[in-house]
């Protein structure tokens, strides 16, 4: 499983790998900035002018937090952000769904099994496997909510019995882990879709958990280095972002900046576990004979150009 | 300005304060005037008016089909008042949890501070005797009435009229047997399985007011209903209780314990008395472990501390005792001696937090609110300071100041949050950290901005412009917890948080500690604490008080605009403008280019006002209130104005707010 992890981190530097992040930065960008903005025009448009908009600096100012909460006004404001915000989730989760073809798609060709893929571009694989992708993240939700429900009862009925807050992490790790343990098998199940053509959601999750039964070890320990690998960016992230001097403007400016480095190391971590994932998979699969498809995704960009 | 000087403009500005002219066209709340009562000269020793003497001998079963205190109670009452008394009145508190058709449970719904009523949980009281010293039974006479709401289901008070009234200053005794079945922990007393927290529990006579107490032209009976957003109210007197319960159980209660017998069955009979005081409450359980410190300070009451703690935090001891130890201190230094000898302070068990954080004489609840259940405290929980504080803080503020919880709430609970305010600030000025659990476990603390602990009463009282209604009111009319919150604790705390930023922190200390010893072991009204701060600080602030206490004013001043005026452009003008309908003094700072300052000040009572300006150095800032002492500003935005603002304060918070985000869109994304 190490040498996975490291074909996947290898991977991860190549161009379709590379190409891949950058899509899913930039959509994501587009999204993010867009509220960005709006909050901006929000918080600019009651504190410009005032000595509130300097102490902002310093970052949130209590006091001004109460009085915008209490301000006239400050409802349908707020319901404006929170409309948006509600709105603009689950259209990024829509085209989330959308890429994870061509991103489980694109780590493949950079690990040199989808040469027949080569001339297809990201999009068109998004799309041409949107219908299972779907079908797959529907079922995934509908899994890990059950498994946060029970952990989340697990945690409040069954926790720890001694008093040691360091059993607490280790249950909250426990936790995180069974969580990224099942996300791992949707993982493997998307892989399916794209290596085996399967359109089923059960189909695929099914081989997934086959795969797992096969190589139990090999996708726990994957697991755990990806998330380690996941947790060692966000805290890497964390620090450097807490050690910017948010007080002037190109302080203002760097941390954006950390913080977009940030995101593309969310992505960056994102990649390497489907490319470790696939190259499990690759040496583990009992792979069918390719499901015959109603239209090779190669054939099909043909006729879409 | 030198500090001085500036104070002087300031007093002189409060001055202008008690003659702005305020055009509201609502009236202002009734409230009741001044006391006129004069406490008769008491004896050397005895620090209150006893009006009432309780011997009450109670015995608990905690079986788990029982449940009960059986009790018997001989009450001697003295009519403090010029006329006779052909009635007596009762609170029977625990009827309130009879049913749900008591005021209590519909105004509640079974809920209460976080707390929710448990199912079948029911308990009452039912008084089984009641004789005079004669012989007389009146048990046949008693009837419940509902002075309040006219809830003919209410069971919460009771008269019983008397063949022969009690003359002017003479005495009544009665017998009275009485049996308590406990509810489940629910609004401050019940049972958690053998933890009990007995309070409420036995039937105690209302108040009568003697003319003039509490401004009252005519004597009568004060004698609320209990509500779920009322406290309480009674006479001082002495409480001489033997409770019996199993041997193995630790008892607390009120007061000094004096002697422990052995009972029969295995049960041990702990006697407490207690004078000076007007309510009587204890625990018992079969696990909580006793800890003792002795507080001794020279010129002060030596104090037995006794802190009463769960098990499972049993390495909260010495911080409980701590906690105690320093109230103690900060208010005996600040507001006046707490002149008893005993403190009990009481660590709920998990299950039981509905009676956690209460207050009864000598007798205080503290526990652990911000953790999970199961969770064991964290060395900095930061709320265990905070209630035990503020519950020792009620020894003063309903303790010795015995205010009418029923009518005046903010006399307490607002009066006593500003008293937390100050000292939490003070004792434990770090003190305030947000707590994340899991699994039940504290496992992360983060530390909030440094600002007094009390300056977040502002979010519980959003400033805003929305009209609240005037603080002064029965606390059962206001709308809900919250609406009960906010008018008892935050807003009256925070306006008195104003009111010390105008008179300066040393006057107003004057004024507690004055108020404090002038009403000690008295029933006061919101007006006599009025008079109190005007006579003291030398200025009549009805003003004040009449905006924010007996009307729900609105307090909001803007820079309305700052411009170089002249061809030379030597000079500025200025304009404050008053935005709500409250007057309070302005002062504002204005600071040059070259680093050089103006000060300004303004009664405030204008629709607004122009400042001219000498600006030979261009002016870069105008500043309202710039040391932020007018926690009442509905508006701090928009006190200022600042030339060439970074717009870098809107971006930090637009980038972070965005990161925060696009992280959640990540998030979010990983699982699909």
């Amino acid at each position: 499983m190490l040498h996975d992890f490291i074909n996947g981190l290898r991977a991860s530097f190549r161009t379709p790998s590379i190409k891949t992040i950058a899509w899913c930065f930039a959509i994501c960008l587009v999204f993010a900035g867009l509220f960005a903005l709006v909050v901006y025009g929000f918080v600019a448009r009651r504190v410009d002018g005032s000595a509130i908009s300097e102490s902002l600096r310093n970052g949130i100012d209590i006091d001004w937090t109460i009085d915008t909460l209490g301000s006239d006004g400050f409802g349908a404001s707020f319901r404006m952000l929170a409309t948006l915000a509600v709105a603009l989730v689950p259209a990024y989760l829509v085209v989330s769904v959308f890429l994870s073809g061509g991103i489980v798609s694109s780590v493949r060709r950079a690990l040199g099994y989808d040469d027949d893929t080569t001339r297809v571009s990201f999009f068109t694989l998004c799309a041409w496997y949107l219908g299972p992708m779907a079908r797959v993240a529907i079922l995934e939700v509908v899994v890990l909510l059950a498994v946060t429900v029970g952990v989340a009862i697990g945690a409040r009925s069954g926790g720890p019995t001694t008093r040691e807050n360091v059993l607490a992490w280790v249950w909250l790790f426990g936790s995180a882990y069974a969580l990224t343990l099942v996300a791992s098998l949707f993982d493997y199940a998307r892989i399916e879709v794209v290596a085996a053509g399967r359109r089923s959601a059960f189909s695929a999750l099914g081989s997934a958990c086959r795969l797992a039964g096969r190589k139990p070890l090999g996708v726990a320990v994957l697991a755990l280095l990806n998330m380690a690998l996941s947790l060692g960016v966000w805290v890497g992230f964390v620090w450097l972002h807490s050690n910017v001097n948010l007080t002037t403007a190109g302080g203002v400016a760097a941390g954006v900046l950390v913080g977009q480095i940030g995101i593309i190391g969310r992505f960056w971590t994102r990649v390497v576990a489907y490319a470790s994932e696939t190259s499990l998979h690759a040496r583990g699969a009992v792979v069918p004979a390719r499901v015959e498809v109603q239209a090779d995704p190669v054939e099909m960009a043909e006729g879409i150009a | 300005m030198p500090r001085t000087a500036l104070c002087l403009v300031l007093l002189l500005a409060m001055v202008c304060l008690a003659s702005a002219d305020v055009a509201d066209p609502r009236p202002l709340a009734e409230i009741a005037p001044a006391s006129t009562y004069v406490t008769p000269p008491l004896p050397p020793g005895q620090l209150s008016d006893r009006v009432v003497s309780y011997s009450i001998k109670a015995t608990l079963d905690p079986a788990a089909d029982q449940k009960t205190v059986t009790g018997t109670e001989r009450l001697t009452w003295r009519n403090p008042s010029d006329v006779p008394v052909s009635e007596l009145q009762f609170h029977l508190y625990l009827n309130a949890f009879r049913d749900d058709k008591s005021s209590f449970m519909k105004e509640s719904g079974g809920q209460l501070r976080g707390d929710e009523f448990e199912e079948g949980g029911y308990g009452n009281i039912e008084v089984t005797s009641m004789k005079t010293a004669a012989g007389e039974d009146l048990l046949p006479q008693l009837e419940f009435i509902h002075p309040d709401d006219d809830n003919a289901n209410d069971r919460t008070v009771a008269r019983v009229p008397l063949a022969t009234p009690v003359a002017p200053g003479a005495t009544i005794e009665l017998a009275i047997d009485f049996k308590d079945k406990m509810p489940k922990i629910f609004a401050r007393t019940g049972y958690h399985d053998n933890y009990f927290l007995v309070g409420q529990w036995y039937p105690k006579i209302g108040v009568f007011e003697p003319r003039g107490m509490r401004g009252r032209a005519e004597p009568g009976w004060n004698c609320h209903q209990f509500h779920a957003n009322s406290e309480f109210y009674a006479d001082f007197g002495t409480f001489d209780v033997e409770i019996t319960a199993p041997a193995d159980f630790v008892v607390g209660a009120t007061g000094e314990l004096v002697d422990t017998s052995p009972a029969a069955n295995g049960m041990s009979t702990r006697h407490f008395k207690q004078d000076d005081v007007h309510d009587f409450a204890w625990v018992a359980d079969d696990k909580m472990l006793d800890g003792h410190r002795t507080y001794s300070e020279q010129g002060f009451q030596t104090v037995e501390i006794r802190a009463l703690v769960q098990p499972e935090h049993a390495a909260t001891m010495d911080r409980q005792l701590d906690i105690a130890e320093k109230s103690i201190r900060w208010f005996n230094e600040n507001i006046g001696p707490y002149p008893y000898k005993t403190l009990t302070v009481v660590d709920p068990e998990e299950g039981a937090m509905g009676s956690g954080g209460m207050e009864y004489p000598t007798f205080i609840t503290g526990g652990f609110f911000s953790t999970s259940p199961g969770t064991a405290p964290g060395p900095r929980d930061p709320m265990l300071e905070t209630v035990i504080f503020h519950e020792y803080g009620h020894q003063y503020w309903y303790g010795m100041v015995g205010s009418n919880e029923f009518e005046e709430a903010w006399m307490d609970e607002g009066i006593n949050t500003y008293t937390e305010t100050l000292g939490m600030a003070q004792v434990w000025p770090d003190h305030d950290r947000l707590y994340f659990a899991f699994g039940g476990r504290n496992i992360c603390e983060i530390p909030l901005p440094s600002l007094d602990s009390g300056r977040y009463n502002r979010v519980g009282a959003l400033p805003g412009t929305t009209r609240r209604g005037p603080m002064i009111n029965a606390s059962w009319k206001f709308k809900g917890d919250y609406g009960y919150g906010e008018n008892a604790y935050r807003r009256p705390g925070i306006a008195l948080m104003t009111l010390e930023g105008y008179l300066g922190r040393e006057t107003m200390q004057r004024v507690m500690r004055t108020y404090f010893d002038r009403w000690k072991f008295r029933h006061p009204t919101s007006q006599d604490f009025f008079d109190v701060a005007s006579e003291v600080s030398g200025q009549d602030l009805t003003g004040f008080f009449d905006q924010y206490f007996r009307a729900d004013r609105v307090l909001d001043y803007a820079i309305q605009s700052v411009k170089p005026v002249g061809e030379d452009k030597l000079t500025t003008e200025f304009i404050i403008q008053r935005n709500g309908d409250a007057v309070l003094p302005v002062h504002a700072v204005v600071t040059r280019e070259d680093g050089s300052t103006a000060e300004f000040n303004w009664d405030g009572a204008a629709a607004q006002q122009l400042f001219t300006v000498d600006s030979a150095s261009p002016i870069v800032r105008v500043v309202i209130d710039p040391e932020n002492k007018v926690w009442l500003d509905a508006n701090i935005t928009n006190n200022s104005w600042v030339r060439n603002t970074a717009r870098s304060g809107s971006a930090r918070i637009a980038t972070q707010i965005g990161l925060l985000f696009e992280h959640i869109l990540v998030v979010l994304s990983g699982a699909v």
